[in-house]
């Protein structure tokens, strides 16, 4: 009881920091006495500040963890198979086809984008041979950049190219009540696995087991991407595109509590939101009054942990 | 060898009828300046086409894999981020007054210089594990391309459009002095590739063999793909990243010739890259009267052969 109150402590706090955190100066004095600009503030840009970047860091770290387990390759995650370049590439076309559209079509859009491509390359790359761990994530790559040379193309051609780039650099600055709200779709993904997670673990040992077992292989694949799909798009609408969070976070929950599903997505979405957090708190502190891109922020940290499992790994071969 | 006899007169044949072609073809007032602009173009194509087949070519045997290029490294996320870099801290200076030529001595040194540094300090035997030093390269690009994209979103409109410019490939207005320059670093790294070339034979034939037939992997593998980073900037510095050119000529011609004899490879993806630009650059001029970009057309080409390459591997598989 009390090692788990040591526990949780550190993350209260953190988002405890999170609420504080900002330019308008906010005491938790005049919050308890009731100001009204405070409370203001509070609500309509602190939460659901907040909020959404838990959400979004829990939602990618899953999301990196599903598709890690049904490509059985631990380097496998939204950004490196090339559902955030598909994804991307429905946004550019929603904004060339429908300008004026609602956030509705736009999600719409990319979702429909980043589902099509992630099972196009997972259903291209399925049979590839398993040994090469790593060509699957370079494979990807490849795969998202020919993705992503179309849409720079077309955001080219129709001079979105700077409009794009803001639009999916991620950065939470702009979250406010009433723009957010989209990002709870995230949870379908946290709600989805806990009655997913069990198939995952058996599709984990290969198709012949599932299928030994009774289970639809191409079924929970399927769906599997599906629910992924629409938190990647969820994600990079309302926050833009956030780099390695899906590769590093289920990998280092792996190292330490094993590779079992059930047991570990509750972490893996827990540690994923928490990480994200206190990147958040960074990219907002460094140059107040002004922030930092959390893209920018992640990208460095998340960048050095991924360089060193990488290193880890090449040590351990 | 009798096989692989036909398609190389018809490539030779094809060759020259494109050259005059493109060279000939069209409005004949002012023929010889026409003629004058037209030849110089016809150099630059042949230094890129053949750089980077033959740098693609290299790569593919180093790496032991048929669908990866040399874009992988993030060289191309490297150029795109110095570019960004230049434009945004108001260096115009070194766009506008200072020397085309030493402009471009400048990018190709800053990236040859950090891809130098890079093997100094990251990775001990290479041969062992280059799946993760690709993927090294891979995070590495990721990152500069999210600080790139913190640039471009903070950068003037007007600076933007004239950073686009630098980022897309293109054929014109390439300084004579720079062309002689590119021409006298990548001619020595051709030759001496060349007379490699029976290594890379052994390289390809995987790490395992090559140290067992007496080929120091290690020191081998360093060496080309430090040539390989050479050629690549050069082609980057001189026209624009062009991700996937080398990429289709190098499988067009595993599929012409039905070989992995290196002078073979060697000879026909050097023409099918020259061939590729020729082509493209003169249906751009010709039928979509520069309403298009030559990379643009072949880079979908090449996106294109990728998709149907997985294709034909799955069902080997």
């Amino acid at each position: 009881m009390l090692k788990k109150l040591i526990r949780i402590i550190p993350l209260i706090l953190i988002v405890l920091l999170s609420l504080i955190v900002g330019t308008a100066d906010i005491s938790v004095g005049s919050i308890v006495t009731g100001d009204m600009d405070a409370l203001f503030i509070f609500g309509s840009s602190r939460i659901p500040r907040t909020v959404s970047v838990f959400l979004a860091g829990s939602g990618l770290a899953l999301s990196g963890m599903v598709m890690q387990t049904i490509t059985q390759n631990r380097f496998a995650a939204p950004d490196t198979i090339g559902t955030v370049e598909s994804a991307k590439l429905g946004m550019v076309l929603a904004m060339i086809v429908l300008p004026n559209m609602t956030q509705m079509w736009e999600m719409l859009f990319t979702f429909a984008f980043a589902t099509i491509g992630t099972v196009f390359f997972l259903f291209l790359t399925s049979r590839f041979p398993m040994k090469k761990q790593l060509l699957i994530p370079l494979l990807g790559l490849m795969f998202g950049n020919i993705v992503g040379g179309f849409s720079n193309f077309l955001a080219f051609r129709y001079d979105l190219n700077q409009n794009i780039a803001a639009w999916l650099q991620g950065n939470f600055s702009l979250i406010i009540q009433g723009q957010y709200e989209l990002i709870y779709f995230a949870l379908i993904l946290v709600i989805g696995l806990y009655f997913f997670a069990d198939y995952l673990t058996v599709v984990r040992m290969g198709e012949d087991a599932a299928q030994s077992l009774g289970i639809s292989f191409k079924w929970v694949v399927g769906s599997a991407s599906l629910l992924v799909s629409v938190t990647v798009a969820v994600i990079l609408i309302t926050a833009g595109s956030l780099p390695f969070l899906g590769v590093i976070i289920p990998n280092i929950i792996a190292m330490k509590y094993g590779d079992n599903i059930k047991k570990t997505h509750q972490k893996v979405a827990l540690t994923g939101g928490f990480f994200l957090l206190i990147c958040d708190i960074i990219s907002r502190s460094l140059i107040a009054p002004y922030e930092v891109p959390v893209q920018l922020i992640l990208g460095i940290i998340a960048g050095a942990i991924f360089l060193y499992l990488l290193f880890k790994e090449v040590r351990r071969v | 060898m009798k096989k692989s006899q036909f398609p190389f007169k018809s490539l030779l044949i094809i060759t020259v009828v494109t050259f005059l072609l493109y060279l000939f073809w069209g409005n004949t007032f002012a023929y010889p300046l026409i003629i004058q602009l037209r030849a110089k173009k016809v150099l630059i194509f042949l230094l890129v086409g053949v750089s980077s087949s033959i740098s693609t070519l290299a790569f593919q045997c180093i790496v032991n894999s048929r669908f990866l290029t040399p874009g992988i490294l993030g060289m191309e996320s490297f150029y795109r981020l110095i570019q960004t870099l230049l434009y945004f801290f108001g260096f115009r200076f070194i766009q506008t007054t200072l020397l085309p030529a030493t402009q471009f001595l400048l990018v190709v040194a800053i990236m040859v210089l950090s891809f130098w540094a890079l093997s100094r300090f990251s990775w001990q035997n290479i041969s062992y594990d280059l799946h993760s030093v690709l993927l090294i390269g891979m995070v590495i690009g990721m990152l500069f391309s999210s600080i790139s994209t913190f640039f471009q979103v903070l950068m003037d409109p007007n600076e933007y459009d004239r950073l686009q410019m630098k980022l897309f490939p293109t054929f014109q207005n390439v300084n004579t002095l720079v062309l002689i320059l590119a021409i006298l670093l990548v001619v020595p790294i051709i030759i001496s590739l060349w007379n490699n070339r029976k290594t890379l034979e052994v390289l390809r034939m995987g790490t395992e063999q090559a140290v067992n037939l007496g080929i120091d992997t290690n020191k081998q593998i360093k060496k080309v793909l430090l040539q390989i980073v050479i050629l690549s900037a050069v082609s980057a510095a001189l026209v624009g990243p062009m991700m996937f050119l080398g990429f289709t000529t190098a499988n067009l011609a595993y599929l012409l010739f039905r070989t992995y004899r290196m002078d073979v490879l060697f000879l026909a993806t050097s023409l099918l890259g020259f061939i590729a630009l020729l082509m493209g650059q003169f249906m751009v001029e010709q039928v979509f009267q520069f309403q298009t970009n030559a990379s643009i057309i072949i880079e979908w080409f090449g996106g294109i052969l990728f998709f149907v390459l997985l294709w034909k591997e799955r069902k080997k598989a």
